[in-house]
């Protein structure tokens, strides 16, 4: 089983069910699994103010799944999740709902049966009772696990872009003053593109009108990091009224996923040492800090 | 409203029957290394009806075409050798650059599909059981 983390809702699902589709929005939204050949698995959220009465909307969906069709229709239960399950075209679906207080999301847990696997109701209980909220952290940052990045950001910050290609994910988190930008990337067909070395590479990853204020190498658990800073020159009005921003970065290839791996802060200068560092893992004792 | 995205434009409720189909190469075409080592296909090109005098006579016709494949194009033409399925090509290109399976089934279909259109590879779909 591996562990996804998505804007604090935390799930495990077999190895080989692969998120396809994603929400960036944090308040409303969905991920969707699939394993080779068909989704599997989906996992919506809201949020809502009030605790709702889960019994009595379970009732209410499956009255709405019958009058839409359902076939052999009937309750489902696992506490404290509730739903719904039967026969939607050659599909057996199991639909759960929980709503966790903490962020006052509503989570509707979907499973997708199709006709030539047995439906497992002890597998749903494994994968419903993997289901968690995080709660908010002390020192304001956030776990996100997804798409083989593993990293922790600033839970005010929001997930701006998502680029989920082929051997190229890069995750981009922005303030809402958009001052402070955050990006997590893991590249891979190292071959076909990085034809210089990777401290000379991260230097292509500088913002237009900042200059390099200094480099460094360094060696973490057989890791060659290459690390940088830079900052904006000349300094601009907006940052006579905001401060002057300074960029971070850090990259390097993981020898066991043969991938590139890079994290980048803009941040204020002013509060660059204030702030809790936020941090990239690619793999087992390895992680960067910013 | 939420900003829903995905790792592709097409999703399907399943895949499983293009995964099955088998692909082989245009028994057509003729193959050769260029000096880097790169796979050159060249592929006869059909003469269209309309070329013929006087037509013919200003618009040129070029009997073959060339098409130069990359490493990436190139191993993935090998594996389309009449045996092996969408699926297991997939999973070769996935072992060959250590991508996941979706990683992988995305970059291989979208060049199986230009490289039918280029007349290439042919697929061969099986039927539904």
């Amino acid at each position: 089983m591996r562990q996804v983390v998505w804007n604090a809702i935390e799930v495990e699902l077999p190895d080989d069910w692969e998120l396809l589709q994603f929400s960036k929005d944090a308040s409303y939204g969905r991920l969707a699994f699939a394993d080779r050949y068909q989704f599997r698995f989906e996992l919506d959220w809201t949020t809502i103010s009030l605790p709702p009465d889960l019994e009595r909307m379970a009732s209410d969906y499956l009255s709405k799944l019958k009058e839409d069709g359902l076939e052999e229709p009937r309750k489902c239960i696992h506490l404290p999740w509730r739903g719904a399950c039967g026969k939607e075209k050659d599909n057996l679906v199991s639909r759960y709902t929980n709503y966790y207080p903490g962020r006052g999301l509503l989570l509707e847990a979907i499973f997708l049966w199709p006709d030539q696997k047995k439906h497992s109701t002890s597998f749903e209980a494994k994968v419903l009772d993997s289901i968690a909220v995080a709660p908010y952290r002390e020192d304001g940052l956030q776990h996100w696990k997804a798409y083989g990045l593993d990293f922790i950001v600033k839970e005010e910050h929001y997930l701006k872009q998502l680029v989920a290609e082929p051997g190229n994910t890069v995750f981009t988190f922005r303030s809402q003053n958009k001052r402070e930008v955050e990006t997590f990337a893991r590249l891979g067909f190292l071959d076909s593109w990085l034809n210089i070395p990777v401290q000379d590479w991260i230097k292509s990853r500088i913002p237009e009108n900042f200059t390099i204020t200094s480099t460094n190498q360094q060696e973490t658990s057989g890791h060659q990091v290459s690390l940088l800073s830079a900052k904006r020159s000349p300094t601009v009005l907006v940052d006579w009224i905001w401060g002057t921003r300074t960029f971070l970065a850090a990259a390097w290839i993981c020898p066991k996923q043969e991938k590139l791996f890079l994290v980048t802060k803009l941040t204020p200068s002013n509060k660059k040492n204030k702030q809790p560092p936020i941090s990239l893992t690619c793999c087992e004792d390895m992680e960067i800090s910013l | 409203m939420s900003d829903t995205k995905q790792l592709e434009n097409d999703s399907p409720t399943s895949w499983k029957q293009m995964l099955q189909a088998v692909m082989t190469h245009n028994i057509a075409a003729d193959t050769h290394l260029n000096q880097e080592g790169r796979l050159v296909i060249t592929i006869k090109n059909r003469k269209p009806g309309y070329l013929i005098p006087p037509i013919s006579w200003v618009v040129h016709f070029s009997p073959t075409r060339q098409i130069t494949l990359d490493k990436i194009g190139t191993d993935i033409w090998k594996w389309c050798d009449g045996k092996n399925t969408v699926e297991a090509i997939v999973d070769n290109f996935k072992d060959a650059h250590k991508l996941t399976f979706h990683e992988a089934r995305a970059s291989v279909v979208d060049y199986l599909k230009k490289l039918i259109q280029r007349g290439v590879v042919a697929v061969i779909i099986q039927e539904k059981t």
